[in-house]
Formats: structure tokens, C-alpha cells, sequence
């Protein structure tokens, strides 16, 4: 385990690297449309892509695993996105807008975690964040977790009470390991990103859903590894890393690091790419994003595996 | 119970060809993964839609000129 | 009777459909005769005797399941297909390598004279295949591909090394079934639980239920006879097991 492990690793860092060169050199494509007022945005094209962006940067910055080159691009990368938010005010106004809605948070957790912070929006939030309202927000089991998660990065008191949100979701049911579907794993996916804090805390995952995962993470590999399902397969490689004992996987590894194009992009499945970064980007950013978070993940529990363990070292 | 053993008649005078002989290997150890029906890129339920690095629904890619 | 004409595989893939659907009603019920010369297209032409070689152990099911009589003609019949198609051919070696050596035609015979033993038929026993590996070494994935294959080894009273291996691992069995369910190889599956349902105890162990992957596959997979089979088989050892 101990040397695949250290080839899954260094495997990964190689991914990560390159996807972060991509997403460096293609972050132009990232740029918020100028003079559209806020609400006007289209969010789930432009909002989401920002956030995402702050969140492998401040995931980056966070696991403090990368090299110099990479640590600066992802300091970088989060700049950009706040600049392009216009130093938060842009999710300011959509929060202000639409009161109910939780992607502006959900988006300004990540900013926070890098270091960045908007008085007014924070203020609001604590508001928001205080009502009745906001505890039973009509949200799916996973979303609501996401909503879970944010509140503890942005530091505001959350009510909610974990383990029977965490029960109400997919995973947490522990069903049919072979009733599910793509999109059905997406939402595993992220039950675990939330209650680990993206691989922060392990321990946020109950000790049966472990032994859940362990035991079927490498049936769902292998399936979408067949069907070149990249993005997918960079969240299950997240999903084993937020463990408290990670697999590592080094072949789903070798797999994705020879799906990863020349110039770091990662294609989301089995299908052709556009030559030109500007047209690559709608369909491609994501998995490349992914890929990086995965790859930083991969890293940085080696290497606190590695310290943790003397003995096992190579 | 114990068998009488019987003349050896059935199939008597059969000699099965190599084209035979394969065939009937074939059948009985179907190859590996003789099926690839993976459950594919599904319509993305809306209410994940916004949720971080949550996949974004691929659109067709644009073609090079 | 309808004749199939075409490659020997399309021919003997008919015949075996035909005589798995015999089996199948067979298993059903122990009432009427089950003699397997009834059961074989074109009786002792080389389609039948093919269909037998190919079904195997899983041909005897009726007899060793649901009660019906064996007799010396029945034995005949399975000898006659052994020695019809002895399993030399080029194409025997191929598939050998395709599973790293293992020797699953070796292994299917061997099975072959255990049932066949077991039903009082003298002469079929042979020594179990020396050095059979059976692929675990090299990953859960090709295990559970080497064990599909294997499937009518897991029929009652049959016992070797790879059962035993399936006893200590089914955690790594359940991971293959659950990889052909989503991939719908729905065969393949439904092999694997019969390995799953004969050798583990409870069989309604609650981390991974058998019994409704089994109904799943009777609702949703397309049906043929050889999936039918398999699941009447799986269905009639868990009884077996149960009581």
C-alpha cells in the first residue's frame, strides 16, 4: 500500500500540476461580463466556474502541499476570481437580491478560507443565517450540507444537526452499492466533501460509511475508468482522499494522468476536444478544476501519511 | 445409488472439427466484459446544478474551423 | 423441433439456449420425467452433445436439486459429450492465457465429476486440476471474471480451494457483482451471487442482500435462457441452503 500509495502520488502531483498551468494560462475565459448587473448574470456559467475557481486555490493554499509555481498560481487564482466578483460586491448584490438563495455564500466560503472577506455580505449572511427560515430550507439532503459546510467556513453558528442530514443522503443510507447512477454518485461525491470540509477532517465521516466506501469505490472506478468518465472519476479519487485511511488508487491515477491533454487539460469523458483553449473551456474547465483539487488532495495525504508514519516511509 | 455402466453408443462415429472444438470453448467461458452499457451522462437535476463542482452539463463542443 | 443452421457457435448457442430453458422447468418441478436424451436438439447430433458439454454441472441441476432420477443412460449422454468434444482445440489454450492461466475448462470438468460422482455415476471422478490458481492474486476485477466463469462450481456439495477462497473474500465477490450490475452484465452478475449464496452464512446477510439483486434481474435484464438458469439454479441452492 505504502509505495502505491507514493506512486499514486507522485502520479498526482504531476496531474495537479499541469491542471493548474491550464486553468493559469485559461483564466481569462473565467472573466465576468462587464457592465451586466449582477443579478443579470448568468450564474451557473459564470458565478459557479468563479467559485470553483477560489475553491481549488484556496484548497491550494490551504493543504500548503504544492510547489512554489503552484502556490503562487492558485494565491493567483483566487485574486483574479475576487477581482472579477468586484472584491465580493458582485455576491453581495445577488445575496441581497435573493435573500433565500445559498449559492452567493456557498460561493463566498472559499474566498474566506483563502483569506478574503466582505463586511457587508458577511453581515448579511449572519442575518440570513440566524432565521427560522434558514433551517428548513427545501434543499437536497447533500445541498443542505453544502449549506452546512459554508456556515462553518464563513465561522457562523449552524444549528443543523449533522447526523440526521447526513442519514437523509444517499450515502448516508448505505443502499445498494449497485443502485445508482451517474448523477446519483455526483451527489455522494459531495455528501463527502461536505462533512470532511473537503478532505480537512475525516473524522466527519461516520465510521459505516467508511466501511462503505472502502468497499465500493472500486466497483464505481472501475466502471466509469471504462466508460473515460474524467470528471467523475477525479471526484471519486477526491471522495477515497477525504478518508481517514485513503486507497490511493494508483492505476485509476495512471488512467487519468494519460487522459490528461499535453497542455494539462483534463477532458470531462471519452470525447473530442477543441484545439482552441477558448472553445475547450466551456465543456473542459471543470474536470481540469477537479482534477487539480484531486491531485493537491493526493499529495498532501501522502505526504502527512509519510510523517505519520515513519516506518512506511520508501 | 450406483450406475450400470451402458455400451458406449451415443455419439458414436462423432468427431468434432477444431471450428467445433472452439466454438464450444467459446460458449462455455464467455470472454470478459462482453458487455460495455455503462450508465452514462444523465440530465443534471436542477437542484444541484449550482452547487460547487458540481459537473456542469456538457454542451456539444464547439467543432475547430 | 425448429432447426438452427449457421456457424457451429450460432447452432450449438441455440441448442444450449433450448436445453437451458429445459433445465430451467425442470427445476421447477419435480413432477414428469427429466431424462436429458428428452432434452437435447437434434437428440445425440453434435448440437446437443455440444449444449451438454457446454452447460456442464448446471445440465445435472434437475437431478441434484429437484429430486429427479438419475440413470445410466443419463450418464451416457454426459460421457458421450466429454468425449465428442475433448477440449484440446486451439481455441481451449487461448482463452487459457485471456485468465493468466487459469484453468477454467479444467476446472468445469472437474465440477462435472464431482456432480456426476455425488449422483452414483462411476468413472467421471478426476484428480482436481493441480496448480489452479484461481486469478485472486491479480485483483478483485479479474477474480470476479475467472469466478463468473466458474459459476456451475457453485452448485451443492461441490467443494475445492476456489470455494473456499470465495468463503474468506466475499466482500471482493460482492464488489464484482455490484461492478456487472452497474456495466448490466446482468450474467455475469447473477454467476457471482450463486457463489455468494453457496458459500456464505447467513445468506440474508444484511451488508449486501442477495435477494434483490436476484429479483432486480428477473425485472429489468433482458431474459434468455442461460440467465434464467443461472437464477434458477441460485434460487434452488438457497433453498437447498435455507433448509
Amino acid at each position: 500500500m505504502t509505495s502505491s500509495a507514493a506512486a499514486a502520488a507522485a502520479t498526482a502531483q504531476q496531474v495537479a500540476g499541469r491542471a493548474l498551468g491550464w486553468l493559469d494560462a485559461a483564466v481569462e475565459h473565467f472573466t465576468l461580463p462587464e457592465q451586466v448587473p449582477p443579478d443579470q448574470v448568468d450564474a451557473d456559467g459564470k458565478i459557479k466556474p468563479l467559485g470553483e475557481l477560489a475553491l481549488v486555490g484556496s484548497l491550494v493554499i490551504r493543504e500548503g502541499a504544492a510547489g512554489h509555481r503552484q502556490a503562487h498560481i492558485a494565491a493567483t487564482l483566487v485574486e483574479f476570481a475576487w477581482r472579477q466578483l468586484r472584491g465580493g460586491e458582485v455576491l453581495y448584490e445577488l445575496q441581497r437580491a435573493n435573500p433565500v438563495t445559498t449559492y452567493p455564500m456557498e460561493v463566498y466560503a472559499p474566498f474566506v478560507r483563502a483569506g478574503y472577506h466582505h463586511r457587508q455580505l458577511a453581515e448579511l449572511l449572519a442575518h440570513l443565517g440566524g432565521l427560522r427560515a434558514a433551517q428548513v430550507a427545501e434543499l437536497m439532503p447533500n445541498r443542505a450540507l453544502a449549506v452546512v459546510n459554508a456556515n462553518r467556513t464563513l465561522g457562523l453558528p449552524d444549528r443543523a444537526d449533522i447526523a440526521t442530514l447526513t442519514a437523509r443522503t444517499w450515502l448516508g443510507g448505505t443502499p445498494e452499492p449497485w443502485a445508482v447512477d451517474f448523477l446519483t454518485l455526483y451527489a455522494m461525491t459531495h455528501t463527502v466533501f461536505h462533512l470532511t470540509d473537503w478532505g480537512a477532517h475525516p473524522s466527519g465521516l461516520p465510521n459505516h460509511v467508511q466501511v462503505y466506501l472502502h468497499a465500493w469505490l472500486p466497483a464505481w472506478l472501475e466502471v466509469y475508468l471504462e466508460a473515460g468518465q474524467w470528471d467523475l472519476i477525479a471526484e471519486l479519487l477526491i471522495v477515497d482522499l477525504c478518508l481517514t485511511e485513503p486507497d490511493f488508487y494508483p492505476q485509476a491515477w495512471e488512467y487519468l494522468a494519460g487522459a490528461q491533454h499535453a497542455d494539462g487539460l483534463v477532458p470531462y469523458g471519452p470525447v473530442r476536444v477543441p484545439r482552441e483553449v477558448a472553445k475547450a473551456f466551456r465543456n473542459h474547465y471543470h474536470p481540469t478544476l477537479v482534477a487539480a483539487i484531486a491531485g493537491t488532495l493526493a499529495v498532501s495525504r501522502r505526504m502527512t501519511q509519510a510523517t505519520q508514519v515513519p516506518s512506511a516511509a520508501p | 445409488m450406483e450406475l450400470t455402466e451402458t455400451p458406449h453408443t451415443v455419439g458414436a462415429g462423432l468427431v468434432a472439427s477444431d471450428q467445433e472444438q472452439t466454438a464450444v470453448a467459446e460458449l462455455m467461458e464467455p470472454s470478459e466484459r462482453l458487455v460495455a452499457d455503462p450508465p452514462l451522462y444523465s440530465p443534471p437535476a436542477s437542484a444541484l446544478v449550482l452547487a460547487l463542482v458540481s459537473p456542469t452539463e456538457p454542451t456539444d463542443d464547439p467543432d475547430d474551423e | 423441433m425448429s432447426v438452427v443452421s449457421g456457424s457451429p457457435r450460432v447452432v450449438y448457442a441455440a441448442a444450449v439456449e433450448r436445453l437451458a430453458a429445459s433445465v430451467v422447468c425442470a427445476l421447477g418441478s419435480a413432477d414428469g420425467v427429466f431424462r436429458l436424451r428428452d432434452q437435447l436438439p437434434g437428440s445425440e447430433g453434435m448440437a446437443g452433445l455440444a449444449a451438454l458439454r457446454i452447460l456442464g454441472p448446471d445440465a445435472l441441476a434437475p437431478f441434484v436439486l429437484s429430486g429427479h432420477r438419475f440413470s445410466a443412460e443419463d450418464a451416457e449422454m454426459v460421457a458421450a459429450s466429454l468425449r465428442v468434444f475433448p477440449m484440446a482445440a486451439p481455441g481451449a489454450q487461448i482463452a487459457s492465457q485471456l485468465e493468466g492461466g487459469v484453468p477454467v475448462r479444467a476446472l468445469r470438468d472437474w465440477a462435472t465429476g464431482q456432480v456426476l460422482t455425488r449422483l452414483g455415476a462411476r468413472g467421471f471422478a478426476r484428480p482436481y486440476p493441480r496448480g489452479a490458481g484461481v486469478g485472486r492474486d491479480r485483483g478483485w476485477l479479474r477474480w470476479a471474471v475467472v469466478l463468473a466463469q466458474l459459476s456451475p462450481l457453485a452448485s451443492p456439495g461441490v467443494d475445492s480451494p476456489v470455494h473456499a477462497q470465495v468463503r474468506r473474500y466475499p466482500q471482493e465477490v460482492a464488489r464484482g457483482v455490484t461492478w456487472a450490475m452497474l456495466r448490466r452484465d446482468y450474467l455475469t452478475a447473477v454467476r457471482l451471487v450463486r457463489w455468494l449464496l453457496a458459500e456464505n452464512e447467513p445468506v440474508e446477510d444484511p451488508w449486501f442482500p442477495l435477494e434483490p439483486v436476484m429479483r432486480h434481474v428477473e425485472l429489468v435484464a433482458e431474459p434468455n435462457a442461460r440467465l434464467l438458469l443461472e437464477l434458477a439454479v441460485a434460487r434452488r441452492s438457497r433453498e437447498g441452503s435455507v433448509s
